[in-house]
């Protein structure tokens, strides 16, 4: 019932008291929670992947998401729409480029769906739209292509250049 | 801070965030950034081509470098007249090399040929699913296209949006590869074809299904429809279609009985969606009914989803949402099954929506106010939208006690409501009471209007709310008969104890009694802005008729507090205790400056009560006692005109039966004064022994130039007395002495005082007497030694021709005009 706690571990050994239902959006959890019977009240689930500023950001995150319906399952015929990320969520992610791909990271390790998603979404959105010399500049991307790879590639794409 | 960079993501999660990026962007940028992604892109193989929107250089890009193999999902879509947009799609790409594809969506195409071309050529695919969004041609042209497909393909998954399957000819095909159908609506027998035909059929979702008339009625006739359906059905409808386990309605119009057989016909559904707005309020609101029909006929639900609408207009009974919220709050449904269910009373609408939890459907109607009850708590919540909103119009709705209290509690602590309209709800004393301990200590609300709602408190709490937010603009406050009472004037009583805006209070015409006089009294205790108190009654048309009974005890409280300096109390039952009381306040009193007291039950002692305070009080200008049942009111008021208001220069009391008491009274008011110039007196029963002691203050006034004691009983005393006085006294310009009492005796005392040498007469009134020749000749004696008298009136008397010789003689060497008879 609501107001169940576990305890999850962070790589830093802080421990975070997390409501059951808050935590299970994490299928990992959720699976470690069913699957292991990692149910008593003293139980501590490690996150080894996971440090403690993210762990904090991750329940934060789902702590405000825990009422949203469960991300359909079948999603083949999604829209390739990257406008749709709430206000919290935008204002949430005003993070630093390093805290947002580790929040990436957590949320394929911990398997949370709706995290991992509207991650990349941001991502994709800090991509969308630029040249490939903005999107080296964005993201302190190095040209390694030697020049005669880049005059190949420029051969191969004439017709962007052409538009 | 973090020392991760975008390409240290492992392959997968670059290709999660490519999954958010269009075809043309990936070759044309991701690719050409750095090697690495130039590796990723190349091996992308999740492309999602969405054609519609391309142009044909794009598509010949794209059919360039990305292999038909690595696309696995396409939309194809013939909009802004591209009639030939498929077969210029099919001109660049080898459709027989898109065996990954897993979805296929068709949008807005209008020909059903077009989607033929199409699907003729991937029925190799193994297992895909086909969308068609917005076809807008002959519905059984595109199955006819569409069904052949499903029968030879491997199609595991058909969504038909806006399309129907009713009344159609076309018999659904039998195959085994079909999971999931999404069609819009579709009949009752044709649903049945659907779920007989369809044997791998795991989820099927539709807007609406039809019942067809046969099982409206339970004719025995069928339809043509009905008969398909029997002569395909492959199972009795009572055996049920196990295979289904999903069903979804959008837009359930079904009856509650039509829902439960078509419900019955599906016995192993692990999943029920079903929004349903209601023509009538029946038992698919209710939770008991459910939790039994759940466990009798669908045994393996766990996930069951709903959203249920109704308009309360359509409704004549009592809607309350704790009632309706109640049986989810139950075992059943939030430990065995863990469905939490809230219900939602929407004011503006008004309607209610019933509906689990997390919402299956999210509407519009967030945008409005609500009342919310959830079944896990039970708990009411007002929620309004947009959070930040000042001012809330909820007039005009069905709002009762109970809905005000939700939204009293709402507006507790809110920090932007500055209006809120309840006016014209159903609000009643209970709800106002809510309202007023809930909002009273929000400063930020200066509105809340609750005109027109059934509660008596309804008023007083707008009003109070208004004085205790310190808001109001304007000083004065009319609450003129508003029907405040008792009860009511405890919530203005309350919020004027700290006011510091409000100066003038009207709260006459209503119907306070003692203990709303006491809740006043308690508050202006210690107000120090209130300087206007009008609790008068002026709609008393005849004795019978009841004004304010109280005990002015409370009253006379107020009036201690220092700050009151009019007080109005006009037309109550004021009596002589009263009067008392209002003697004894006054006493110590030196604000108040105005109290009307008309029309009250004062009789004479309370008059005297009140002439009393006179020795101490200086500051009480006005003392308003007219229609009293005393005789004596007129001169405690004029009293206290002359004592305390230095700006009153006329003192008129004409025919109110001044006796003698009265004049000395009066008189020794007039001691000190220096600013009264007209005294008159006319028609009372002013006696010899008043006029010897106002004439002994005129001796010492010189202010007075007007003195009118006309018709009074002035008799041969009273004249030799006031002849001393005015003989004496320095300045009186203007006498009236009609009487019908002077006679020649009397005349001669008069005379005597115009002989005298400081006598600075102008006009002598002595009209409508006795005065004969005698008295004329003494007058005409005088008067040729007066150099200041203008005008003589002696019209009416008893002057003879000697008299009036004796007259003409003496005005001679005078300017006087002279009337005589």
């Amino acid at each position: 019932m609501a107001g169940h706690k576990i305890k999850l571990q962070s790589s830093d050994g802080d421990t975070f008291d997390v409501e059951v239902e808050i935590a299970k959006q994490s299928a990992t959890i959720k699976t470690m929670l069913e699957d292991l019977g990692m149910d008593e009240e003293e139980d501590v689930i490690p996150l080894p992947n996971v440090n403690s500023a993210i762990l904090k950001k991750v329940i934060q995150w789902a702590t405000h998401h825990k009422d949203d319906p469960p991300p359909p399952e079948d999603d083949e015929n999604r829209e390739k729409n990257t406008n749709d990320i709430s206000s919290w969520d935008q204002d949430f992610l005003k993070v630093d480029q390093g805290t947002l791909f580790e929040l990436i990271l957590a949320a394929n390790y911990l398997d949370i769906k709706g995290l991992l998603d509207v991650t990349c979404k941001t991502v994709a959105n800090m991509i969308k739209g630029k040249t490939p010399e903005e999107i080296r500049r964005t993201f302190n991307i190095k040209n390694d292509f030697t020049p005669q790879e880049e005059e190949q590639i420029k051969k191969e794409n004439e017709w962007c250049e052409e538009k | 801070m973090s020392k991760s960079v975008l390409l240290n993501l492992p392959a997968e999660l670059l290709y999660q965030i490519f999954d958010h990026l269009e075809a043309r962007f990936i070759i044309c940028s991701v690719r050409r950034v750095c090697s690495q992604f130039y590796v990723l892109a190349s091996a992308y193989n999740r492309f999602e081509l969405e054609c519609g929107s391309m142009s044909e250089s794009d598509l010949k890009l794209v059919s360039r470098f990305v292999q038909p193999e690595n696309v696995v999902s396409l939309k194809l879509s013939t909009a802004d007249n591209r009639d030939q947009y498929i077969q210029l799609f099919l001109s660049y790409f080898n459709i027989c090399r898109f065996t990954r594809l897993h979805s296929i969506t068709f949008c807005n195409v209008r020909r059903a040929a077009e989607i033929n071309r199409f699907l003729e050529h991937v029925t190799s695919i193994t297992s895909f699913s086909l969308t068609i969004v917005g076809y807008e041609g002959e519905r059984d042209r595109i199955l006819e296209s569409i069904f052949p497909l499903v029968i030879n393909s491997k199609l595991r998954k058909l969504s038909l949006h806006n399309l129907n399957y009713t009344n159609s000819t076309l018999p659904w095909p039998i195959q085994s590869t079909l999971e999931q159908l999404t069609i819009q609506d579709c009949t009752y027998d044709q649903y049945c074809v659907i779920l007989s035909n369809s044997f791998q059929l795991k989820s099927f979702t539709m807007r609406n299904c039809i019942m067809n008339t046969i099982h409206k009625t339970g004719s025995s006739s069928l339809t043509t429809a009905s008969h398909l359906a029997k002569r395909q059905r492959t199972s009795p409808t009572t055996a049920g279609y196990h295979q289904l386990i999903s069903l979804a309605i959008g837009n359930c119009e079904l009856p509650i009985k039509d829902l439960e057989l078509l419900l019955s016909m599906t016995p192993s559904l692990v999943y029920l969606k079903l929004v349903s707005p209601r023509e009538v309020f029946d038992s698919i609101f209710n939770g008991s009914y459910w939790k039994q029909y759940i466990q009798n006929t669908l045994p393996l639900l766990n996930k069951f989803e709903f959203l249920l609408t109704f308009d309360i207009m359509k409704y004549d009974g009592h809607m309350d949402i704790e009632s309706l919220i109640l049986p989810f709050h139950d075992s059943f449904w939030l430990s065995e099954k863990r469905w939490f269910v809230a219900c939602d009373y929407i004011i503006n609408r008004p309607r209610i929506n019933l509906y689990t939890t997390p919402v299956c459907v999210r509407s519009e109607e967030n945008k409005h106010a609500t009342l919310q009850i959830s079944s896990t708590d039970g708990i009411v919540h007002a929620i309004f939208y947009p959070i930040t909103l000042t001012q809330l119009d909820l007039s005009r709705n069905q709002i009762t006690d109970i809905g005000a209290q939700h939204i009293a509690n709402a507006f507790r602590t809110h920090t932007n409501l500055e209006t809120l309209d309840l006016s014209h709800n159903r609000i009643g004393n209970d709800g106002a009471q809510y309202l007023f301990d809930a909002l009273k200590e929000n400063k930020i609300i200066t509105n809340l209007e609750l005109e027109g709602n059934i509660g008596s408190y309804c008023t007083a709490v707008s009003t109070a709310i208004l004085i205790k937010s310190n808001k109001q603009t304007h000083a004065k406050m009319n609450l003129k008969a508003t029907k405040i009472g008792n009860d009511e004037t405890r919530f203005l009583a309350d919020a004027l104890e700290n006011n510091k805006t409000i100066t003038e209070l009207n709260l006459s015409n209503n119907e306070i009694g003692d203990i709303g006089a006491q809740y006043l009294a308690h508050a202006l205790r210690d107000n120090k802005t209130l300087t206007s108190l009008i609790f008068g009654c002026d709609y008393r048309n005849n004795e019978e008729e009841k004004c304010l009974d109280i005990d002015w005890m409370f009253i006379c409280d107020i009036i201690s507090n220092e700050t009151l300096t009019l007080l109005d109390l006009s037309g109550n039952e004021i009596g002589n205790t009263g009067a008392q009381h209002f003697a004894t306040a006054l006493q110590k009193n030196q604000t108040l400056t105005i109290l009307n007291l008309e029309s009250n039950r004062v009789q004479d002692d309370g008059m005297k009560y009140l002439a009393k305070v006179l020795e101490n009080n200086k500051t009480l200008k006005r003392l308003d006692l007219e229609k009293n049942p005393s005789d004596s009111y007129a001169f405690v008021s004029a009293a206290f005109q002359i004592q305390n208001d230095p700006t009153v220069t006329r003192i008129y009391i004409r025919n109110k039966k001044i006796t003698d008491t009265d004049v000395q009274f009066l008189a020794d008011a007039l001691r000190n004064n220096n600013t009264i110039t007209e005294l008159k007196l006319s028609r009372n029963q002013i006696g010899d022994s008043s006029i010897q002691y106002l004439g002994d203050i005129l001796q010492n006034n010189t202010k007075i130039k007007t003195l009118d004691l006309s018709y009074n009983q002035l008799t041969n005393d009273g004249a030799k007395h006031l002849s001393k006085a005015l003989k004496d006294s320095e300045i009186h310009s203007t006498i009236y002495l009609q009487s019908k009492k002077i006679g020649d005796d009397e005349v001669r005392f008069l005379a005597d005082a115009l002989g005298g040498t400081e006598t600075k007469f102008i006009a002598l009134y002595l009209s409508n007497n006795e005065i004969g020749d005698v008295g004329a000749e003494c007058l005409a004696r005088v008067l040729q030694n007066n150099k200041t008298l203008e005008k003589l009136f002696l019209l009416h008397n008893r002057i003879g021709l000697i008299g009036l010789q004796c007259l003409l003689d003496a005005f001679g060497t005078n300017q006087v005009t002279y009337f005589t008879k």
